[in-house]
């Protein structure tokens, strides 16, 4: 059964949007806002931007959403707008840099270098692992993201990313490849 | 270097995703190589302190978000809003019909701010539904008296049980006489 078979619970939510309520509004940012900003963060792979880019996705839902033509497809349309927004902010000469270096699929420089064996305390292996995750590319970051922050299957990312399961399969699979390989020794 | 079907099961796995022939097929690849167990338990530890970093980043500051103060634009006309007119219109009539009877059309009277006495404590604060208590927005329909864009008419459940029928305009105060047969208020952040 996939999301669309049943009953959206948020859809009256986005109809009241679409009719100027800001009572739904705030409701549907208190529902959604964390997978926006992981969304956001699947793009970017930087936390300190999450902010900014989520008040302009959503002031964009806000102002845009007149433009939504079938407001049951409001959620992969919501996706849309984070990804954009996303792109958007990352445009400079520094994300391209970082998306670089994360295509060489090299080791990411943030590991600390450790002696295989060698015992980390948790605080550091968590700091390594979201380090590793922060240097994949953006295209296996993202699935790999939405499933750890906001535990969905592969049909929900599938759903919101508008890609197809097996896809979303492969991504997080190879996601998870590169994270051995670049922690290797390291956990 | 595992096979690539043993890595789709080992995701799957994590993923909990797997069916019980996929199940049967990882245990026995486990049984038979040592690697698919050792590479099984290191994404497994990866995926616990992924799990754990990455809610860290995303939860670290959760900023309440802020709406543009301009006027709101033209928006849908969605399927429910005939309903909710037609509701809105019965709860006006029971609610005009309730002052009637109390003789309480002086209380409809509109004080020298713009805001009636009677309207619950919404009109002067901001649109939250968190900080209003139990009072709560139940329909609303823009332009719905006077065919402006730029107004609405929004009915609130307030505090007291009763139901409440308020106009805003968004761009200038709207005074009525007492006679008038709806409350008027003016939000000018709106």
């Amino acid at each position: 059964m996939t999301r669309s078979d049943i009953f959206d619970s948020d859809l009256p939510v986005v109809e009241a949007i679409a009719n100027g309520d800001r009572f739904a509004f705030q409701e549907l940012t208190r529902r959604h806002g964390e997978w926006v900003r992981a969304v956001i963060f699947g793009v970017l792979g930087d936390a300190e931007r999450i902010d900014d880019v989520a008040q302009q996705v959503w002031t964009n839902v806000w102002e845009r959403i007149d433009r939504l033509r079938d407001l049951s497809r409001w959620r992969p349309w919501l996706y849309r707008m984070a990804y954009n927004a996303a792109i958007d902010a990352g445009r400079d000469v520094s994300r391209r840099r970082k998306a670089a270096e994360a295509l060489s699929n090299g080791p990411c420089e943030r590991v600390a270098p450790h002696a295989p064996g060698e015992e980390l305390d948790r605080a550091e292996k968590v700091e390594q692992v979201t380090n590793a995750v922060k240097g994949l590319p953006a295209l296996y970051r993202e699935p790999f993201v939405l499933r750890h922050l906001q535990g969905w299957g592969y049909r929900e990312i599938s759903e919101v990313m508008g890609i197809p399961v097996d896809t979303v399969e492969t991504r997080l699979v190879r996601a998870r490849r590169m994270l051995r390989e670049k922690l290797n020794g390291h956990i | 270097m595992l096979d690539e079907r043993i890595e789709l099961l080992i995701s799957r796995e994590l993923d909990g995703e797997l069916n019980a022939d996929e199940r049967m097929e990882l245990d026995k690849a486990i049984l038979r190589d040592p690697e698919v167990r050792e590479v099984l338990d290191k994404s497994r530890r990866i995926d616990e302190l992924a799990g754990v970093g990455l809610g860290v980043q995303i939860t670290a500051t959760t900023e309440p978000v802020e709406l543009p103060s301009q006027p709101l634009r033209s928006h849908h006309s969605s399927s429910w809003w005939l309903p909710a007119s037609v509701a809105a219109a019965i709860m006006v009539a029971a609610f005009l019909g309730l002052f009637t009877q109390k003789g309480g059309g002086d209380r409809l009277a509109v004080n020298p701010s713009g805001v009636s006495p009677i309207l619950p404590d919404i009109v002067n604060q901001p649109l939250s539904p968190r900080e209003n208590g139990p009072i709560r927005q139940v329909g609303s329909r823009d332009g719905m008296m006077n065919g402006r864009r730029d107004s609405g008419v929004f009915t609130i459940l307030g505090e007291d049980g009763n139901l409440y029928l308020i106009q805003i305009d968004r761009v200038q105060a709207v005074q009525k006489t007492p006679t008038s047969r709806l409350v008027h208020a003016s939000y000018g952040d709106l």
